[in-house]
């Protein structure tokens, strides 16, 4: 049974302006010590997915239309607010982009790790802090037994993430879902953390729900990837197959767009896809892509294409089958 | 076709003070740039790369002047122009423009773009009302938008196209050198291939000459003839686009090429970890900048600061190997 699955899941957000269809019917699933890359733009809907899951989205605005989210067999979305909270930080734990703004600045990292550590495995004080020690050598901060007085500020923003990972890590959940966890990390320092977040995954089977806008971020950690374009799943596949066979035409907009490291680009142009992500207020019937997908036909605009099956794990919702078409470079 | 020099700068140093408190003399100073040499030639574009702190910003409102250097000189078309008076200054910076990362901070909410970019030309030309507008209008249209979006405001624009005002605005006064800072950075993947390509039209179309500052290693080397590659206020390396990313001679810009994830499951790459943290410009480590995090430091990189050596092909480099 994997760890976590989502059915047909559906999230909207009721402003004056009109419904929208934040996250539209997806389906995917989590297995046991997995990492799940989900990668989209702005507004795809993969940051409102994660909040759902642990149901930290704000009711109003926002309302869970339909679905399921199981996890280990369980809805979480049947669970009381009481139960919830005996899941989060504990079962399931989340890491945002900018660990500044998820940390107290008045108080020290100690006191904060230490906090989850008393709540939620009910230890006293001094063993819990004994805990964070171990927890803050465990994702590499030097000299843990000082830094533990440190406060947020003190720390430079590798350091900060590292102690937001210390933090999740504090009472072992079995998924940590990572909202673009390197986003705001200079390169070296980014790469420091893909492998912190892979040494703990090892060492721990820990499943990792991993949501990035970079294509390249996925393709080093991710097992599995789905890419989601205007709340909903476009395709979805192991990631090896996603890079060599991208049969979405978004997707292989996305990989056709990006300037490669050590490729003779001289006055190559970049492919682009044209126009610009698709409101979700005013969308039209059919595919949600179409206005902007470069093998549009009348067909696409009349009904939205199913989630299908191409090869065995690999799921597109296109109609035109255009992989074959399309060469990978 | 001989080409010409259009910016030259030289020693360029800007400390920041620290501020001590109100009774106390500002004791320390953040080294934020500190002796950098660039020369920029007429239609080329150099890029400035580096991690967050590494000066290369201060770099780019220093050459327009937008802040003060402490010392050096620039040189516009064998000008220096820190001894310019106002007056003078506002034709030069008709020459300069600048884009920034921002499109959302860096247009008035107030101003319909037609407006943002019309007052440019109001300031710096003797332009009327209806040739202004004219030429308004073929600049929007110039950078992919459409006359039709003159009377909006930046609200009603996505963030590429914002971007885009901001381009036909550095444009407006027919500007040779921009500098670009992070101009793609805050945008999604889709539409930063779209500024790119643009920013590349437009360069070949009004023979722009571009300083561009990134921090992203696959935009500038798509995107730059020249490379600089600088750490704590300090150029490291700087070499031919293609000589830079074929055979990377120092530690830091080796181990910065190594670091960007690339987005091809089945390539494996040996990354050259670097272990600790960026030290900050105000307390910069003795000896080598870079030796505390360098995997390859040697007897004396504690204690010697390495001088640019130049190599062969053009290039120079800031390291004890290449002595």
């Amino acid at each position: 049974m994997p760890i976590l699955e989502i059915r047909d899941l559906s999230v909207q957000f009721h402003t004056d302006s009109g419904v929208i269809h934040a996250v539209n019917g997806i389906d995917f699933t989590l297995e046991r010590g997995e990492v799940l890359g989900v990668v989209g733009e702005s507004g795809c809907g993969k940051s409102v997915t994660a909040l759902a899951i642990l149901r930290l989205l704000p009711v109003p605005p926002a309302r869970i239309a339909r679905g399921k989210i199981l996890f280990e067999g369980r809805d979480l979305l049947k669970e009381t607010e009481e139960e919830m909270r005996a899941i989060r930080g504990n079962r399931i734990s989340m890491i945002f982009q900018e660990p500044m703004t998820s940390l107290n600045p008045v108080f020290t990292i100690g006191n904060q790790i230490a906090e989850a550590v008393m709540l939620h495995q009910g230890l006293p004080k001094l063993d819990a802090l004994e805990r964070t020690v171990a927890l803050l050598k465990r994702v590499q901060i030097p000299s843990a037994e000082q830094r533990i007085r440190d406060y947020p500020h003190q720390l430079s923003g590798g350091m900060r993430q590292r102690v937001m990972i210390a933090m999740a890590l504090s009472c072992n959940p079995s998924i940590l879902i990572a909202d673009e966890p390197t986003t705001a990390l200079d390169v070296t320092i980014q790469a420091q953390i893909l492998e912190l977040m892979n040494k703990i995954r090892r060492e721990s089977e820990m499943s990792i729900l991993l949501i990035t806008h970079d294509l390249g971020v996925v393709a080093e950690m991710a097992d599995r990837t789905l890419v989601m374009y205007a709340g909903e799943a476009v395709e979805y596949a192991r990631t090896a197959d996603l890079f060599a066979r991208p049969s979405h035409p978004y997707t292989i907009g996305l990989l056709d767009s990006i300037p490669r490291l050590g490729e003779e680009s001289g006055a190559r142009r970049l492919k682009t896809i044209p126009g610009s992500v698709t409101e979700l207020l005013s969308r039209a019937s059919g595919c949600h892509f179409a206005e902007r997908c470069r093998y549009v036909t009348g067909e696409c605009r009349q009904q939205n294409p199913n989630f299908i099956e191409l090869e065995a794990g690999h799921f597109v919702r296109c109609c035109k089958n255009v992989g074959e078409r399309a060469k990978p470079r | 076709m001989k080409v010409s020099t259009i910016l030259e700068v030289n020693g360029l140093k800007k400390y920041f003070p620290i501020d001590k408190g109100m009774f106390r003399a500002s004791s320390h100073v953040v080294r934020a740039v500190d002796g950098v040499d660039l020369r920029l030639q007429e239609g080329r574009t150099v890029g400035l790369v580096g991690e967050s702190g590494c000066g290369k910003s201060t770099v780019g409102k220093c050459v327009l002047r937008l802040i003060k250097p402490t010392a050096g000189e620039i040189l516009f078309r064998g000008d220096n122009i820190l001894h310019k008076s106002g007056s003078e200054m506002r034709k030069i910076r008709r020459e300069m423009q600048i884009i920034f990362q921002d499109p959302f901070a860096s247009l008035n909410p107030r101003m319909t773009v037609g407006q943002a970019v019309e007052e440019s030309l109001k300031i710096n030309t003797p332009m009327k009302r209806p040739e202004r507008i004219q030429r308004v209008v073929q600049l929007l249209e110039d950078v992919g938008l459409s006359g039709e979006d003159f009377n909006k405001y930046p609200h009603e624009f996505s963030g590429g196209q914002r971007q885009r005002v901001g381009i036909a605005r550095a444009l407006a006064v027919h500007p040779s050198l921009i500098i670009a800072d992070e101009p793609v950075s805050a945008l999604d993947v889709s539409i930063r291939a779209q500024v790119l390509n643009l920013l590349q039209e437009l360069k070949e179309r009004y023979r722009l000459t571009y300083l561009f500052i990134s921090h992203d290693l696959s935009v500038v080397e798509y995107l730059c003839d020249r490379v600089v590659v600088m750490y704590l206020g300090k150029v490291m390396e700087e070499a031919d686009r293609a000589d830079l990313y074929k055979t990377p001679l120092h530690p830091y810009t080796r181990a910065l090429l190594s670091a960007v994830p690339i987005p091809d499951p089945s390539v494996k790459r040996k990354r050259i970890p670097l272990t600790g943290e960026i030290p900050t410009a105000s307390n910069p480590p003795p000896g080598c900048l870079f030796h505390t995090r360098c995997p390859e430091r040697f007897e004396p990189c504690d204690k010697v600061l390495p001088p640019l050596f130049a190599q062969e092909g053009n290039r120079v480099v800031r390291c004890l190997l290449y002595q």
